[in-house]
């Protein structure tokens, strides 16, 4: 685990927020000279705390107006339903994330469609039809608001 | 830039579904103010179906997550309903589009 000061903390919120800002943007907002912000970015790096950029698509804008996110519970059980099923379920284009989880459910899944019927379809077609797929819940995404999380202090 | 909570310690995050009392017309504002002020929420999400609002959560370990479940969330205002979903591992996380 990383030691992280208010100052790593400041700079991954300004990071956090956007991500195309240079060591120099970042150090200008906070006062400290751009060398002295890079080495801070670099040794977070090094310690893998940026997990990656996102670009934040408009889904709606793109013609994909309906995400779901839905709770998978397996039917069976065991170590090889589960690979089947984490192998046929990531290949499916529509579901942009698979997350297991410990609950009442197995899986959780980020599906997104261009309408309701598209929906059905990927419903229909390739969620009902994976290997081990047992009781399934869903629930329409209606808004999203992502936070900074515990580094925003500043 | 997303941030790899993990590698900064916070190793548990969880999935908090709540169902909420609809019958307070401001349920729904109320909840979603209260839980932007808890530093250790970072996504709030609204639905359509059985859940209402769903909160990612992260935790530095399992002692912090009780005392933030204590203190913080289950003080959350106007909650019918609540249950955890505890993550395991992502599989799958592509936020790509099937364009």
């Amino acid at each position: 685990m990383t030691e992280i000061d208010d100052i790593d903390r400041a700079i991954l919120a300004s990071l956090s927020r956007d991500a195309r800002q240079s060591a120099g943007a970042v150090g200008k907002q906070l006062g400290m000279s751009q060398p002295a912000t890079w080495r801070r970015i670099r040794r977070l790096q090094d310690a893998g705390v940026f997990a990656g950029r996102r670009v934040d698509l408009d889904a709606e804008k793109l013609g994909f107006g309906v995400t779901v996110f839905l709770g998978v519970k397996l039917a069976t059980k065991g170590r090889v339903s589960l690979e089947d099923f984490e192998r046929a379920v990531t290949a499916i284009p529509e579901v942009q994330t698979v997350q297991h989880v410990l609950g009442l459910y197995d899986y959780r899944l980020r599906v997104v469609a261009r309408d309701l019927s598209d929906f059905e379809r990927v419903l229909r077609r390739r969620i009902m039809t994976l290997p081990g797929v047992g009781n399934v819940e869903a629930n329409v995404l209606l808004s999203e608001e992502r936070l900074p999380g515990p580094i925003a202090m500043c | 830039m997303v941030i790899d909570w993990a590698a900064l310690g916070y190793s548990v995050e969880v999935s908090l579904r709540f169902t909420l009392d609809k019958t307070q017309s401001t349920a729904f504002d109320d909840f979603q103010a209260a839980a932007r002020k808890i530093p250790e929420v970072i996504a709030i999400q609204t639905f359509l179906g059985v859940v209402d609002v769903r909160l990612s959560v992260v935790a530095r370990d399992m002692g912090h997550y009780q005392r933030l479940y204590r203190d913080q969330i289950l003080v959350l205002p106007h909650i019918a309903e609540l249950e955890a979903l505890m993550h395991v591992a992502t599989i799958k996380s592509a936020e790509s589009l099937p364009i």
